[in-house]
């Protein structure tokens, strides 16, 4: 994804109209898609007017190509802003859409310098799909990669929180807090964040580095034991074969590996004695294990792999957040 | 009679394993001597974060959370014991796996 221009709604000042943000999703998807294809409409024949030197915007006598056909500009906006104050007003506030002024205007002509502005407010809002009072939206721009945008409302009886950051990494998250840090005296807070999580990964990298080892080992002396049992139990196949041989190496094999005593097969009363379908019985009790744990063994590769890599991302990103807060907060990291 | 599992796919597994645990051992060294470049401040020391950092860093914690779930949900499935404990252990069967160290 390319770097996304920070959104910096209704301070836009800016002669030209600020890129709209397509990557995020919006709940009123809908009316956000019509809303993009309004807003396109409007700036390509903003641009067109701009080119006559026009300085106002009449919107009663504007035509507009929106969805391939050609509509009146003054009609379409107010379709437009009749379903997104329905939508603020069940939400909250429509101050931030500045609809009263649009709709106030939609009758007579507005300039062109305020309809800019306005149009980029717009595109903010659009960007961030939020039209109520009650929630407030945040955008760090990550200078590598996309924005994080987080919408939050503060009101505890809604949902509170909603965080846009499945498409986005733990690395492009620290990015975000090294951006709010650069100029905060947060940096200590966020650098004991920060250690309290590479701690927590290298404590869980330990754990499952022990249970992928001790898998392995097991399986390995599993399979040891199944290569002696299957040596021993070869008398079997032999001239005069025995009924049974002494089992009881394996059996104790078998309950040092944990296998549950009473369920080790042995011949009849005899202690540990085992005849070849004993043996077998066991061998394949074992081997149902093994076939067990290959599958732990396989996520457990991929888990240490997977904890490996984000462990990589923190610790580049934390040595990023050392450079970039030293400059700023020296207290933090005196040492550097 | 049946041959025991060591197979190609299961060795091939095993290779995985000691090139992630080598892995994570190279991070945990990294992680060390970063660790040792910060002098920490206690919490209560510090101004507490600003709503939209706090947001940054919560969302951070829960990003870190779901690497570790998985790994959480394979320890689950294997309870690590020491050799001593596993040859005297004769406990009813378990759902998990008791794996000796």
């Amino acid at each position: 994804m390319s770097p996304i221009d920070p959104i910096r709604p209704n301070h836009s000042r800016s002669t030209s109209i600020p890129p709209r943000d397509e990557s995020h999703q919006s709940p009123d998807s809908q009316l956000v898609k019509r809303g993009h294809g309004l807003y396109d409409a409007l700036m390509t024949a903003h641009n067109r007017l701009e080119k006559q030197g026009e300085k106002e915007i009449n919107f009663s006598q504007l035509n507009i190509s929106l969805d391939g056909k050609t509509v009146n500009a003054a009609d379409a906006l107010k379709n437009w802003y009749k379903d997104a104050m329905a939508l603020s007003k069940q939400m909250g506030s429509p101050d931030s859409l500045q609809a009263h002024e649009v709709l106030g205007a939609l009758q007579g002509s507005m300039s062109l310098n305020r309809f800019r502005e306005i149009l980029g407010n717009q595109a903010s809002n659009l960007s961030s799909a939020t039209f109520h009072n009650s929630v407030q939206s945040l955008s760090v721009t990550n200078p590598t990669g996309p924005s994080v945008n987080i919408t939050y409302s503060s009101d505890p009886g809604s949902d509170y929180m909603n965080i846009d950051v499945q498409n986005f990494s733990a690395s492009q998250l620290m990015q975000g807090l090294l951006e709010k840090c650069k100029s905060s005296s947060t940096s200590s807070l966020v650098t004991n964040l920060i250690l309290d999580n590479i701690s927590i990964l290298n404590k869980t990298i330990e754990l499952s580095a022990k249970a992928s080892n001790g898998i392995k080992n097991y399986i390995a002396q599993c399979n040891t034991l199944i290569g002696q049992m299957n040596s021993a139990a070869s008398v079997f196949k032999g001239n005069n074969p025995p009924d049974t041989i002494n089992g009881e190496s394996f059996y104790n094999a078998m309950v040092a590996l944990g296998f549950p005593a009473d369920q080790i097969s042995v011949h009849g009363n005899s202690g540990h004695d085992m005849d070849a379908d004993n043996i077998q019985t066991n061998i394949a009790m074992i081997n149902s294990r093994i076939d067990v744990l290959s599958q732990t063994a396989q996520q457990s590769a991929n888990v240490l792999s997977q904890l490996n890599q984000t462990t990589q991302q923190v610790l580049q990103f934390f040595e990023n957040f050392l450079q970039g807060v030293s400059s700023a907060n020296t207290t933090i990291a005196s040492n550097l | 009679m049946m041959s025991n599992r060591s197979n190609a796919t299961l060795e091939k597994c095993f290779q995985s394993i000691d090139m992630e645990v080598a892995k994570g051992q190279e991070l945990k060294k990294k992680s060390d001597e970063l660790m040792k470049r910060v002098n920490i401040k206690h919490e209560a020391d510090l101004p507490e974060l600003d709503a939209e950092t706090q947001m940054l860093a919560d969302a951070f914690k829960e990003k870190i959370q779901e690497v570790i779930k998985p790994a959480q949900e394979m320890l689950s499935q294997v309870e690590l014991i020491s050799n001593k404990n596993s040859k005297s252990s004769q406990s009813a069967p378990s759902q998990r796996i008791k794996i000796p160290i």
